[in-house]
């Protein structure tokens, strides 16, 4: 049974002030658009570190073009190991946590979810807006340390001890900051998931069964669901190395290091994977959800297998928290241990297949409509696929001895996180803007960036794949120095190449955002005449969305109905017309 | 422009309190398992002496008290027995408080005895989840405090329950921490 709305009642009616409606607002859906800016300008910051780094890959120690010089004077304008060590980590930073992270479950968990339940907000309206000065203020946090002598943290992504430990590590304050940030961003975190589970389980409105939400929301809530579990893990390592960082505790601090007891590095490893296992997790399920949900709309079909792939993406949530011995095979697991891990790890691929066959059954003899969020969406359903096959070598503990931290690993997770994660983004962003900002983005440009995109991204992560199952390993400043790779310089240029061209496709991307926003006219109401609740609204959508506490009749996906005149589509809270021989 | 907003019931809120009961529970979680994996490494345990266990022990039937008087606070409310109620609720406040003086006192016997921060890995962790429980507990101290100064309108037996839920987690977080560095 659903909660009939009865966790909420429309109480009054007042005015908001600037601050309060633009700045400090409760309202979901400008905090929604403020982690859009946030996620949106974390999205090109981390973009540029990787082109940064893909010219020192490319072009080794070679001074970078145009901006190199004014960037790195003292060294001719060539990127130095230093500066490359702190550009993969904060680019592997900023993209997880400050770019995805704000953009799919900031910006579309705040916008959707009260919207596609039929609430009037989220639950916590409060919490929610300290959710987003919190990260704010993490961002900012990050960011102030690139004005450090010594620069920003280095340690990768990751940050494991010894690397990120005063003992042997990295000199400079760097890590410490990026510590402190992450424990902010964690907290900001655990607000909005506090505030997305209750929402969904407490606002649903009247007869908004869970099996009668739209995927995106199930994606959205099984994510909040997992920050809520796993977050507060890794804050609690984080606060443990800040204060092995800060005050001069070894909890991580090994062997010799350490001045007294060793403590244990391998400990923070267990953490962090506890928590970044799931978290891989967290950034892909809003996207499954959101792609199930677009393949519905513009093939004018009910998503196939809809039950199904709710409870495969809810069994993939249980399985995830107990698969992170899988990036740790190497670190002299006991081999049952590590069977156990593969075969845990490799289960995942029955749910994942059992929605990605769903997705397929969705476009089998569909209307399809290749609109720009169609595209994009299609295009999910090739780089996950890529993705999650190639996953398939990493849980194998055989394979992975081999494969472990090579390119052939950054290649598979970019397939998942970057190209999956960014597609489904993309695809989203395409489909709610008209919502959201009450214009339609240009589809011709769209277009372009979709193919441009495509074409370019493969080329990148493929290749990068195969430069890692030739031994090319990760997080290498040189790769030229050594001779066994020396052959694959030609595909590393080519690489390269490719990755400046999609870097090129994103800016026509953000120009297509900015020129819609400036210039564009506003757009009819449901422009992809799709049936869920936030179609039913007109932009700009009131604080309190809708006029009255919508009823819901139908699922979200009733698509060419036989029964339904003149159109193909049917709202969840409309009461169609029905033949008789039906009543 | 008129806007629309909308006021939460009290289930709803119980339920927010209880997801970050669980993120609560995941982070004390997280350092009790640290202090195990950190125990089974180093093949050994806390040995705290006798006067900082007695401090400890002391502490706890403190804590215990407070959660007790928020309990009769919550009683005396439903049974319309406002002076008591404030009496009891003033009671869990002032214990709390007491029971954060207690900790320092725990904290600045164990450095007295030679076991400062950064003494040994599980010496630093039981300061670590002491720490962190004492963090929650000022951040409960204030919930009571707001609660405390509300006027009688504005208080309702829900606000009470959610207040009382919040503030007995605190109390089991302690015993179970409590009970962890002394196995």
């Amino acid at each position: 049974m659903g909660m009939d709305m009865e966790g909420t009642k429309i109480m009054k009616i007042h005015k908001d002030s600037f601050w309060s409606k633009h700045i400090f607002s409760e309202d979901h859906k400008t905090i929604g658009k403020q982690f859009f800016w946030l996620g949106l300008f974390f999205l090109f910051f981390g973009g540029a570190l990787a082109m940064l780094l893909r010219w020192q890959l490319g072009y080794p120690e070679q001074p970078v073009p145009i901006i190199g010089k004014w960037m790195w004077p003292d060294d001719g304008g060539i990127i130095n190991p230093d500066i490359f060590n702190q550009m993969f980590t904060m680019h592997g930073t900023i993209m997880i946590f400050w770019a995805i992270t704000p953009l799919l479950i900031g910006a579309f968990g705040n916008f959707l979810i009260p919207l596609q339940i039929g609430a009037p907000d989220m639950a916590f309206p409060k919490l929610n807006m300290i959710s987003f000065w919190t990260m704010f203020l993490a961002s900012l946090v990050l960011l102030s340390s690139y004005m450090l002598p010594l620069g920003t943290a280095s340690g990768g992504w990751t940050s494991y001890p010894p690397l990120s430990s005063p003992a042997g590590g990295i000199p400079g304050l760097g890590q410490t900051i990026w510590t402190i940030a992450l424990i902010l961003m964690g907290a900001a975190t655990m607000m909005g998931a506090i505030n997305y589970i209750t929402t969904v389980v407490r606002l649903r409105a009247p007869g908004m069964f869970y099996f009668k939400m739209p995927l995106s929301v199930w994606g959205l809530f099984l994510a909040s669901i997992l920050n809520a579990v796993f977050v507060p893990v890794i804050a609690a390592g984080l606060v443990m190395l800040l204060l092995d960082q800060t005050i001069g505790t070894e909890f991580f601090i090994a062997g010799r290091l350490a001045s007294g007891d060793p403590g244990d590095p391998l400990l923070f490893q267990h953490v962090f994977w506890i928590f970044g296992h799931p978290e891989v997790y967290i950034l892909i399920l809003p996207v499954w959800g959101i792609t199930s949900d677009l393949l519905s709309v513009f093939s004018r079909k009910p998503a196939y297998g809809y039950k199904v792939t709710a409870i495969a993406m809810s069994t993939v949530v249980a399985l995830s928290s107990l698969v992170w011995g899988h990036h740790m095979y190497t670190t002299g697991m006991s081999p049952l241990l590590g069977k156990s891990f593969m075969f845990l790890t490799l289960l995942i691929s029955i749910p994942s297949s059992m929605f990605f066959l769903n997705w397929l059954g969705t476009l089998w003899r569909g209307s399809i409509h290749f609109d720009t969020p169609m595209l994009f969406a299609m295009g999910v359903i090739w780089v996950f696929g890529l993705g999650g096959l190639t996953g398939l070598y990493n849980a194998t503990v055989t394979a992975d001895i081999y494969l472990h931290d090579t390119m052939f690993v950054v290649g598979h997770f970019h397939y998942t996180l970057a190209a999956s994660v960014m597609f489904g983004s993309f695809a989203a962003i395409y489909f709610w803007f008209p919502k959201m900002f009450g214009r339609a983005l240009d589809p011709f440009i769209g277009k372009v960036h979709f193919w441009g995109s495509f074409i370019t991204i493969n080329y990148v992560f493929f290749n990068m794949m195969v430069t890692g199952y030739a031994g090319q390993h990760r997080r290498i400043y040189n790769p030229t120095e050594y001779d066994f790779l020396k052959p694959l310089s030609g595909l590393n240029e080519w690489i390269t190449i490719f990755a400046f061209f999609l870097g090129i496709f994103q800016f026509l991307f953000l120009l297509n955002i900015l020129w819609t926003i400036s210039r564009s006219k506003l757009c009819e109401k449901n422009p992809w005449k799709a049936t869920t609740l936030e179609w039913t609204v007109n932009y700009p959508i009131p604080h309190g969305n809708f006029d009255e506490v919508p009823i819901i009749y139908y699922g979200p996906h009733e698509y060419s109905r036989p029964d339904i005149k003149d159109k193909d589509w049917l709202g969840q809270n409309e009461l169609m017309e029905v033949k008789k021989w039906q009543m | 422009m008129a806007n629309v907003i909308q006021r939460i019931d009290h289930t709803t809120k119980t339920f927010g309190i209880l997801i970050a009961m669980v993120s609560i529970v995941m982070l004390f979680g997280t350092f009790i398992s640290s202090f195990f994996v950190l125990k089974i490494r180093l093949m050994s345990s806390v040995s705290l002496p006798g006067n900082t266990i007695m401090i400890g022990v002391v502490n706890t039937m403190i804590i215990i008290f407070s959660s007790i008087s928020m309990m009769l606070a919550k009683f005396h409310y439903k049974n319309d027995r406002m002076i008591n109620y404030e009496i009891w609720l003033l009671w869990a406040i002032m214990t709390g408080i007491l029971f954060i003086g207690g900790q320092l006192l725990l904290w600045s016997e164990l450095v007295t005895v030679g076991i400062p921060f950064t003494f040994g890995q599980l010496s630093d962790m039981v300061y670590l989840m002491s720490g962190a429980h004492g963090i929650h507990v000022i951040a409960g101290l204030f919930i009571l405090y707001w609660l405390q100064s509300l006027s009688n309108e504005l208080i309702s037996l829900d606000l009470i329950k959610n207040v009382g839920l919040f503030w007995h987690f605190l109390c089991l977080i302690w015993v179970t921490l409590f009970t962890v560095t002394l196995v």
